[in-house]
């Protein structure tokens, strides 16, 4: 047919070859994976490494950390290792469940009003200006004040539907980015619906930003978890690090130089959420080198 | 040739208006009138930000003209309840690199447009790789693995894939180099004599258009100034601006003299409202030029100008 081929086969470039080469964000992205994988595996093998019973409460209260109880125990009698084991559970839990939750509210919002726009994109953006000068703590305070308790499934829905306005307001910009650029243009013009485009188009190139922000929202709703556990709205049959601090201070075990029973409560929240800090930064940090590679072909 | 040929593409009269404000606004397409014959391959040239995007994407249906109708085998574009007629008009795009999805294969990227099982993709996705000239284990891979010219043949492929009746090509050679240009060029050209395939095709090369294009539309400003059959085209230019665009062409030999000064340069912003709108930089304004908009007329058959002097020349 007398087309003249430039190179039949597709030619690889140099920088495609070194984008695969790079690592999960370096070595910070790497010690934070790590660090929450040792969670993982603490909240999964709860039972088996903690060395009583979560509910065994007959031990001689306030003791320091000895060999029986290498973490002391508490107010109420408990084993403040086992305490802490069992919390790991419970942050997790709750903090990925929610995390979960507001990304998929938070995508799926920043999806349709960037995609779409117009007066829709406009009346959802205005929901997301209004829900994010509403202060968070207080709006759950005055929710404290009216519910008694609210339970895991409780927590989990009020920190989803508190937290996905961010996440929203990211993948929308990302969103107006990415449908000006041709192929997006190119699909429509073959046919395809605004769902098909949206959700098979756009959405996997997101994927960097969602898994960035996830980790993000995620870090959010484990600290606002331990926040309702603390502020005792959260359940308080469920064992979690925001229990334990909410009881040590109500029962002054600052004042009694409890220090045992405080801080690794505190340790793990603070850790745990430095973890994923540092993994997101990491998948950001890969974004941005491929994005970087792939712009020069 | 036997009677008349059926008309692909027409576009009567269409504008488009953007605005800016509460009182102002820019039209980037202001009134065309144009066709594109069943097989032809029809120029548009013009200086950046005349207009020649905004009327690709009105030809293709991505944005709703203002005014005007756009017509596709003398039906409209856009139907009663404001969808469009997708998949007989198909895009090639300027920018080869974000013109296909870097997260799917080039596999997915070609058959997208057709509903047909996972099993028949990849032997479909084969034959229209090979119609552009791609070798067919090139659908397995990412959009990132291929140049410029082949990403292009990607897009290509895309748009064949509905088989569609035109295609509009929005400067679909100015990223590439030019000897990639020329296979492109060239396999327009064998799309065209194969199926028939009508094209709307901007450029900035008038050296291009010359050699691949049927008839040649020059655009001022959101206006069409000249429509002229290529073969005429550096002979027989009537408008000031058309050879205003010819001259800026670079001259391979040293000691020709010029035969008209390059045009100055800029866009009077806003364009005149009265007269013709090339009236500020046109090297031959009169008088009447300043407060006459210039008819649209057919100066000999299929030459049609807009300039008061046309017949003169």
């Amino acid at each position: 047919m007398g087309v003249p081929l430039e190179a039949g086969r597709p030619v690889r470039s140099r920088d495609a070859g070194a984008a695969r080469r790079v690592r999960f964000g370096g070595t910070a992205g790497m010690v934070g994976a790590a660090i929450l994988l040792c969670f993982i595996l603490i909240a999964v093998f709860a039972p088996v490494l903690s060395p009583y019973s979560p509910h065994a409460s007959n031990f001689t209260p306030w003791q320091p950390p000895s060999a029986a109880h290498l973490l002391g125990t508490d107010d109420y009698g408990q084993d403040v290792l086992t305490q802490v084991l069992w919390g790991a559970r419970t942050s997790i839990v709750v903090g990925v469940a929610a995390g979960l939750l507001a990304s998929s509210l938070g995508v799926l919002v920043g999806l349709v009003a960037g995609y779409t726009g117009g007066w829709i994109g406009e009346v959802l953006m205005r929901l997301v200006d209004l829900l994010q000068v509403i202060p968070t703590i207080v709006l759950l305070i005055i929710i404290a004040a009216f519910v008694p308790s609210l339970g895991l499934g409780g927590e989990i829905l009020i920190i989803g539907f508190l937290s996905w306005v961010w996440m929203a307001r990211s993948i929308r910009s990302q969103v107006l980015s990415e449908s000006a650029r041709g192929y997006v243009e190119a699909s429509r013009v073959i046919g395809m619906s605004n769902a098909e485009i949206m959700f098979r188009e756009i959405l996997p190139n997101l994927l960097p930003v969602i898994l960035a922000n996830l980790v993000l929202v995620v870090t959010g709703a484990i600290l606002a978890e331990a926040s309702l556990d603390f502020l005792g709205i959260g359940s308080p049959n469920v064992i979690s690090w925001g229990t334990m601090l909410s009881l040590a201070f109500s029962t002054n075990a600052i004042l009694y130089n409890a220090w045992w029973w405080i801080a690794p409560p505190g340790f793990c929240i603070a850790t745990l959420c430095f973890a994923f800090i540092l993994i997101g930064n990491g998948v950001l940090a890969m974004y941005a080198q491929r994005r970087g590679s792939m712009a020069q072909h | 040739m036997a009677g008349p040929e059926p008309l692909l593409l027409e576009l009567r009269d269409v504008r488009r208006q953007i605005r800016l404000g509460r009182k102002q606004s820019i039209h980037p397409v202001d009134g065309v009138s144009l066709t594109v014959a069943r097989g032809e391959i029809l120029g548009l040239v013009g200086e950046s930000g005349c207009g020649k995007s905004s009327l690709a994407r009105l030809a293709a249906g991505l944005d709703r003209p203002t005014a005007g109708a756009v017509l596709l085998g003398g039906r409209p574009l856009w139907d009663a309840r404001d969808h469009v007629r997708a998949r007989r008009v198909q895009i090639l795009l300027q920018d080869p690199y974000s013109a296909l999805d870097p997260r799917m294969r080039v596999e997915a990227i070609v058959t997208e447009g057709l509903r047909i099982a996972r099993r028949e993709r990849s032997r479909r996705a084969a034959e229209l790789l090979a119609a552009v000239g791609l070798p067919s284990g090139a659908g397995a891979e990412f959009p990132h693995a291929f140049s410029g010219g082949q990403r292009q043949r990607i897009g290509l492929a895309r748009a064949l894939a509905v088989d569609p009746d035109l295609l509009v090509a929005d400067e679909p050679l100015s990223a590439l180099d030019p000897s990639v240009q020329a296979q492109i060029a060239n396999l327009l050209l064998d799309l065209r004599r194969r199926r028939g395939l009508g094209c709307l095709f901007i450029s900035h090369d008038l050296a291009m258009v010359r050699h691949i294009c049927d008839r040649v539309a020059v655009m001022y400003q959101g206006r069409l100034v000249e429509l002229v059959p290529a073969c005429r085209l550096t002979s027989g230019a009537l408008h000031p601006y058309t050879r205003g665009l010819l001259a800026a062409l670079p001259n391979l030999d040293p000691r020709a003299a010029r035969r008209q000064p390059i045009l100055p340069r800029g866009l009077p912003l806003p364009a005149p409202t009265t007269g013709c709108p090339f009236a500020p930089r046109c090297p031959g304004v009169h008088d009447r030029c300043r407060v006459e908009m210039p008819a649209w007329r057919e100066i000999e058959p299929g030459h049609w100008s807009a300039c008061h002097d046309a017949l003169r020349r």
